[in-house]
């Protein structure tokens, strides 16, 4: 054996939490990322960089883009269970005694497990499904009554329409705003070939990522890499429609109502930002920031929650978060008050305030120890660690940059940020009201 | 993981489990009170209200502002059921201390401020809890309760544990606890409030970096003073359900999918010798990707996209769950029942109970990196009346048999049907365009 190919490409390492993770590029084009941890469990997330935004896309070799329909990376991420010889690798992984599940995400798609033994097994069995499809009229047709199902499920679901409502307030053409299961409608028109298409363009492992974290040592998840993958890389480049570009500064539409069988409304409201940093560092410092700058603004010890929460203005359980990657980002903040539109003049009449006395340094020294602590929390879970590897990963960024940000982000910076991204033009309200609500 | 025990004083009782595997520890502090018809709305309130504000922090801004000050402390203040009883148990997960940048000994204060939380609520002058401050709780439960429609599966299955529940009138509906709650005053809620925690024995439950002893001596700077007025723990009450005629109930609502729901009783408890296999029962019936109702009801036929089972050990009893177009409502339910009528003709292959009897152990196993699930085992373990380790479960597990599982499902009867049957969803003026 080649002891060569086995030497990590990288080391990455944090001193302050003890802890370190190595990248290994393996002769397929997968990047492999192992971050060793003393723990009963391991946890491996192999993914790609597919999601329910990458719907108009082409590669170097073709001249048009080709468009596919809604929902088809979340429907490819169902059907690779199924296996050419009629077996389920759930099934496999049940035997194996691990816990095995995935996701599609707007631009991602992930395949993961968790054991506590026969870790080899399970992750020879994720790297074989993963990149052995196959797909027949006959299983797809079985699928779309599985993902009807789902569709109906998250349809009645008055918070995710409230989301999506608040998607479409923000964005008039990213397909952000699309829904990543798509609908009973979309889902009818995918066939074998489309989603063998978006395997191949998609699904090259130049494009993918492996995440451990675990009691494993590398020899053995690279031994396992060299007999289940390729020996050499197939690179794909990947040019994705340009569309999601042309976002105008300002929301779509500043308010977006529904009805449905609720107790009381369901409030979202979003505030755009189309000012997206061009690195992955830049986008991890924004990303640190503005969730700095949120805690300032609406957590618990805020006058803004205070005052809602005691005037009953709003119900308990005011959730906030900031959303960014390559192609979209947004601030949401979310709950449920029985006049919503009353709720975001708070919030605007807050803005303006603050936009005039400023910000606190004190709640801004508080909202980073804050972030410290969750920072560091995230390290007791190596499924927490495995997926958030993966998922930095993906942005070509590094998981320990967040420690090295929180403590030298400066309080004129967070400043900076709330004057540039809380603006009325940026912001859109959704709304669910209860069905006999006359308003 | 060595669990080190003591009773530091008459009125408390600490557990712990000293380890270095983690960045972060739990502290719980629980109380355990008889259930009663009155107790729940009565605890909702409470729990809520607890949270609001203490005499040291009369405001909840500045109770937020501490706990972020010590590294973003976790506090959750709950009211479990655990069979016949009811343990309020006030827990927080913590930074450990050796992460702390600026010497904050993070236990020690969070031990004083759960202290806080549970024993030095903000009171007035008559010393009772503020009417406003009620009224307004009151208000926010009320809203929490009636909000259950917005969840089409968790008002089925709430209608389905009432149903269960039949001829218990120590339980309320959900009406019936709507009502409750807004006849609810301050008086009565303080009374309760004494009689409930202030007057008890506290089990202390710490896992982290520090020692037996050092974890005692900050508790105890905290509790030190607390006297209970009987000393006795509650035993633990766990009850069956009778023999009886299975129950129906078909409700509608306008939502798109239908919510079918089976429960199930069986005469099994956890201190029953057949308890692990009833875990076992339930892992192979629908609690996993490689059960019969997901590789059945699902992959095969295609109803549906959730459909599990869920056991309860503290009453005995299996619930199934599953989102379902309401068209196909009988052959769903027929589906459901032709898995459990399997199970007990003995239609088990070796590869369902290993694959059942993996997927606990595994569960099981997963238990030591997760303080918050350690604390969680050993709290269940007392509530059930049972004395044993995560080792020695994971050891029971692997020795059911299919022999024990057939035993054990001719137990296990048809209790009630709950269906909710999808109307339609509302159709909404604006409809997202098509572009396709």
């Amino acid at each position: 054996m080649n002891n060569q190919k086995n030497y990590p490409l990288k080391e990455f390492s944090c001193p302050a939490l003890k802890e370190k993770y190595y990248l290994y590029r393996h002769p397929s084009g997968l990047d492999i990322f192992i971050f060793q941890k003393k723990m009963t469990s391991a946890y491996a997330f192999f993914g790609t960089r597919f999601g329910s935004i990458d719907n108009t896309f082409k590669t170097e070799k073709e001249g048009d883009f080709v468009t596919v329909p809604d929902g088809i990376a979340h429907f490819l991420e169902h059907k690779l269970f199924s296996n050419e010889d009629g077996s389920d690798s759930f099934e496999r992984f049940s035997e194996y005694g691990a816990d095995a599940n995935a996701y599609t995400s707007f631009n991602r798609t992930t395949y993961y497990f968790g054991c506590t033994e026969n870790f080899d097994k399970s992750l020879t069995e994720l790297l074989t499904f993963v990149t052995r499809p196959y797909f027949t009229d006959e299983s797809i047709a079985k699928e779309i009554g599985i993902i009807e199902e789902e569709i109906r499920m998250y349809d009645d679901n008055p918070s995710d329409r409230c989301y999506y409502g608040m998607l479409e307030g923000l964005y008039e053409k990213h397909s952000v705003r699309r829904n990543i299961c798509g609908s009973a409608e979309s889902i009818r028109k995918i066939t074998p070939a489309l989603l063998y298409d978006c395997y191949r363009v998609f699904y090259s492992l130049s494009n993918m990522v492996l995440a451990v974290c675990g009691d494993i040592e590398p020899e053995r998840i690279i031994n396992i890499a060299d007999k289940v993958l390729p020996k050499n890389a197939q690179k794909t480049e990947i040019i994705r429609s340009n569309e999601n570009v042309y976002e105008k500064k300002e929301a779509n539409k500043p308010l977006i109502e529904q009805k449905m069988n609720v107790s009381k409304p369901l409030f979202f409201i979003g505030i755009k930002d189309t000012d997206i940093p061009d690195t992955p560092e830049g986008i991890i410092k924004k990303d640190v920031l503005m969730m700095i700058l949120n805690d300032m603004l609406f957590s618990e010890c805020t006058d803004f929650y205070n005052e809602l929460l005691d005037s009953e203005l709003i119900y308990p359980n005011l959730r906030y978060g900031y959303t960014i990657c390559d192609s979209f980002a947004y601030n949401s903040v979310s709950g449920s008050a029985d006049e919503p539109k009353a709720v975001l003049e708070k919030l605007l009449s807050y803005i303006d305030t603050l936009k005039e006395k400023g910000l606190s340094e004190e709640d801004f020294i508080r909202a980073k120890r804050v972030m410290y602590a969750e920072f560091v929390k995230l390290f007791d879970s190596t499924e927490g660690v495995a997926n958030q590897l993966f998922s930095y990963a993906c942005d070509g960024a590094d998981i320990f940059m967040n420690h090295e940000l929180i403590s030298s982000l400066t309080f004129s910076e967070a400043e900076e940020l709330f004057k540039e991204a809380f603006n009325e033009e940026y912001i859109t309200l959704s709304t669910v009201y209860p069905l006999d609500d006359k308003k | 993981m060595l669990v080190r025990k003591s009773i530091p004083s008459e009125s408390i009782t600490l557990s712990s489990i000293t380890t270095d595997k983690f960045k972060t520890g739990m502290l719980s502090f629980s109380v355990t009170l008889e259930g009663d018809r009155l107790l729940s709305p009565y605890a909702l309130l409470l729990t809520e209200l607890l949270q609001r504000a203490t005499e040291s922090y009369p405001k909840k801004a500045l109770l937020q502002r501490k706990l972020d000050e010590l590294y973003s402390a976790s506090i959750s203040i709950r009211c479990l059921k655990a069979g016949k009883n009811r343990i309020f148990n006030f827990s927080a997960e913590i930074l450990d201390n050796s992460y702390s940048t600026d010497g904050t000994d993070v236990a020690r204060e969070v031990c004083s401020v759960l202290y806080e939380l549970m024993l030095r609520p903000l009171l007035d002058e008559n010393g009772l809890f503020d009417e406003n401050s009620v009224e307004q709780e009151k208000r926010r439960v009320v809203t929490y309760l009636k909000s259950a429609i917005n969840n089409p599966s968790r008002y089925a299955t709430i209608r389905l544990s009432e149903m269960l529940r039949r001829g218990d009138d120590t339980l309320m509906t959900l009406e019936e606890m709507i009502e409750a709650v807004g006849e609810c005053d301050a008086q009565t809620l303080t009374e309760f409030y004494r009689k409930a925690l202030t007057d008890r024995p506290i089990e202390v439950f710490y896992i982290g970096s520090l020692s037996h002893g050092e974890i005692e001596e900050r508790v105890m700077s905290s509790l030190a003073a607390h006297t209970a007025k009987s000393n006795q723990l509650v035993s633990p009450r766990c009850e069956t359900y009778p023999e009886r005629e299975i129950e129906r109930r078909d409700e509608e609502m306008p939502i798109s999918q239908g919510r079918l729901c089976l429960a199930f009783r069986s005469d099994i408890l956890p201190d029953s010798e057949d308890y692990y296999t009833m875990v076992i029962f339930n892992e192979l019936f629908g609690g996993s990707p490689a059960s019969k109702l997901f590789m059945n009801v699902r992959e095969k036929l295609s109803l549906c996209y959730s459909c599990a089972s869920y056991y309860n050990p503290t009453t005995g009893s299996i619930r199934v769950n599953a989102g379902i177009s309401s068209k196909n409502r009988e052959v769903a339910e027929a589906a459901i029942l032709e898995e459990f009528e399997n199970i007990r003709n003995g239609k088990i292959s070796e590869r369902e109970l290993v694959c059942a009897k993996k997927a606990v152990e595994n569960s099981y196993r997963e238990i030591y990196d997760c303080p918050s699930d350690i604390v969680s085992f050993y709290l269940n373990r007392k509530s059930f009346g049972v004395d044993c380790t995560i080792d020695e479960c994971r050891e029971r597990f692997s020795r059911v048999s299919a022999d024990d599982v057939i035993r054990v499902a001719s137990r296990i009867k048809l209790d009630s049907v709950y269906f909710l049957r999808a109307l339609g969803a509302p159709q909404n003026d604006e409809e997202e365009e098509d572009d396709e």
